[in-house]
């Protein structure tokens, strides 16, 4: 029973106020899920008590569970390296290195949302980022090259949702495979297969520049990843379409008869997902002050790695945006920790592999847990 | 043909003319013509296979047909997508519950409303301001088929922990809270118990009458359709064999010997 963000645009007490008639009980501040639970049981006694109070460990680690992992790994670094962890240079680092993959795991994240999946982001962000070096090469004024990464990724992200709806490929899998292998041959097309160096300074500063804050230097990389991941939050709650997104994902057949245009929204997703993998792109040319035209191979399976190990559903309609975040820092955190502890750099994707098994199966665990539960 | 109160009939809601529909050269439906009155609950009945659930599909969308017309309040259904069927006030019930399972049943109602928000990213983000008026307005209407169902006390229930039944009625909840003017049922008391299909019989009776309603029925259950439908549509092999009053489509020869006579021999 995972918890969504509460529904619509006003908290339930407001509701409750507004609401005059007797209603008003039932929607008070406890009747949450979990306390609801609590009240209908009520009469069964003790055992009803356990079984909520249960409930409520169950749901607070549904929800946050994935946050306690990121604790849990921050403590034992920090024990692992007491002298480098926790040095504000450690983790502004951690914060600029995970900030790219964090962009490419929210545009994939609102895809597996609506049960698809996104094959094509890294060969996207390296379309992006070879367009913005191309851009700066010639001799483009800089808000051109900001802009034009993201136009970039959005354009090979529309084409993504329409092959899908008007095509009526079966799978978005097939679909973005074929823009995987497309962009990046376009990317290689467009530089004649060698890198690109030299960026206008307003792009470096987005993606290697620091906001001066009281006294620290805070990456602009990681700002422009916070922006980003309150506003698609924002969105998914507050808006019609966020709402239709969960919607698709939970179930399609039900969405359409409920008269959600289905096709246009994945036509939006899919574009959507493809402007946040040209904003990648762009800060990483950024940080590199160069684009390379085998930039992001692979870097579609990371972002996948962060929305699942952040607890959202490969089989769409569930997940929040927090889990995302936390999963992009998990990955951050042992590439972190493994680095400061010269482990090879091989062992870091074993291991990565054996977190996604293990995160995952333990949501699987605890999932049956709770159903037996009810 | 008269509705439950005897008046005469008035002008047909929905208008079925020669419909055809068939997959890959095999036939599921061919020529069906009837009409379907305002306010009255039609029951379509025939054994499996018949083409009943295709001729549902055909109406909201899922299907197109190769032949025929459908006219919904004088307007042309053929060719129109899914949504904007709904959007034009036809809502409908799966034989298989389709529901969004993560969601409370609260959420799930919610999303019926949605084809009458007027909200795009811009209203729904106005917090304090006409965006939570209308939030409210629809939560009220949620809340009146919340009641309506008698299902208060699951609201915040996850809808996949709930019961087979509880799910029924929470579909039919969802399909209700778009406030449609034809609501298509396909064997919404399918898999239930005698208790659990009086009780749906009951929410059927009261949506129709109290809402005015139109809804169009696939039932197995001969008793229940006789009871509560004013006419009845008759199918077999995709074909319409009978039409008209459950008393009249009882004494139908071509009926009892298509369908009703298999259940007592």
């Amino acid at each position: 029973m995972r918890k969504k963000p509460v529904w619509g645009f006003s908290p339930n007490w407001v509701l409750a106020r507004k609401l005059k008639s007797e209603r008003n009980d039932l929607l008070s501040e406890s009747d949450q899920s979990v306390g609801a639970e609590r009240i209908y049981d009520a009469e069964t006694g003790d055992l009803a008590n356990f079984k909520a109070r249960l409930a409520t460990i169950t749901y607070l680690l549904d929800r946050y569970g994935v946050l306690l992992l990121v604790v849990g790994m921050a403590t034992v670094s920090f024990f692992l390296e007491p002298e480098v962890f926790l040095t504000w240079r450690n983790v502004s680092n951690i914060f600029r290195q995970i900030s790219f993959n964090a962009i490419l795991a929210l545009g994939v994240f609102l895809v597996i949302l609506t049960a698809g999946i996104d094959l094509s982001v890294g060969s996207i962000l390296a379309l992006a980022m070879m367009t913005a070096a191309v851009l700066a090469r010639d001799g483009y004024p800089w808000p051109l090259i900001i802009l034009a990464p993201i136009i970039t990724g959005g354009l090979v992200g529309a084409v993504n949702g329409l092959g899908l709806t008007w095509l009526r490929l079966p799978h978005p899998f097939i679909m973005t495979l074929g823009t995987l292998n497309i962009a990046r041959g376009l990317t290689n097309l467009i530089s004649g297969g060698v890198p690109i160096s030299g960026l206008p300074e307003p792009v470096r500063w987005l993606g290697a520049g620091n906001l001066r804050l009281a006294n620290l230097d805070f990456p602009v990389s990681f700002a422009v990843v916070l922006i980003c991941y309150i506003l698609v939050s924002l969105f998914l709650t507050y808006t019609r379409t966020g709402r239709h997104i969960y919607a698709i994902g939970g179930n399609p057949q039900a969405a359409r008869v409920s008269g959600i245009n289905v096709d246009r929204t994945l036509v939006f997703v899919y574009t959507v997902c493809g402007m946040f993998a040209g904003l990648s792109g762009l800060l990483l040319a950024g940080r590199t002050n160069s684009g390379f035209p085998n930039a992001g191979v692979g870097q579609e399976l990371d972002a996948i790695s962060a929305v699942i190990i952040g607890g959202a559903s490969f089989f769409g309609g569930r997940g929040t945006v927090l889990g995302v975040f936390a999963g992009a820092l998990v990955i951050g955190l042992m590439r972190n920790i493994l680095n400061l502890r010269n482990v090879p750099v091989f062992w870091q994707q074993v291991l990565i592999g054996v977190v996604i098994i293990v995160v995952v199966a333990l949501d699987v665990l605890r999932r049956r847990g709770s159903s037996t539960l009810r | 043909m008269a509705d439950r109160n005897g008046a005469s009939m008035p002008e047909a809601q929905m208008q079925i003319e020669g419909i055809g529909l068939s997959f890959g050269g095999v036939r599921a439906l061919s020529g069906i013509t009837f009409n379907i009155y305002p306010s009255t609950i039609q029951a379509i009945i025939g054994p499996n296979g018949a083409g009943k659930t295709s001729m549902l599909n055909c109406i909201s969308g899922l299907y197109k047909p190769q032949q025929g017309q459908i006219r919904f309040e004088g307007q042309n259904l053929i060719g129109r997508a899914p949504h904007e069927i709904a959007r034009l006030g036809i809502a409908r019930s799966f034989q298989n519950i389709e529901l969004f399972r993560h969601m409370t049943v609260v959420d799930n109602l919610m999303l019926g409303r949605h084809v009458h928000m007027r909200g795009g990213v811009l209203t729904g983000g106005l917090y304090w301001g006409p965006g939570q008026r209308e939030e409210i307005a629809h939560r009220e209407a949620v809340e009146q088929v919340i009641d309506l169902l008698e299902i208060q006390s699951i609201r915040k229930k996850t809808v996949g922990s709930l019961s087979y039944g509880l799910q029924k009625r929470v579909e039919l909840g969802r399909a209700l809270a778009m406030h449609p003017r034809l609501l298509l049922l396909d064997e919404p008391m399918a898999g239930m118990n005698s208790e659990e299909k009086e009780d749906m019989a009951r929410f059927i009776l009261d949506i129709s009458e109290e809402q005015r309603t139109t809804i169009v029925l696939i039932e197995h259950d001969m008793g229940v359709v006789m009871d509560i439908s004013d006419n009845v549509a008759v199918l077999e092999f995709g074909q319409l064999i009978a039409y008209g009053t459950p008393a009249e489509v009882k004494a139908n020869p071509a009926v009892i010997a298509a369908y009703l006579g298999q259940e007592h021999s």
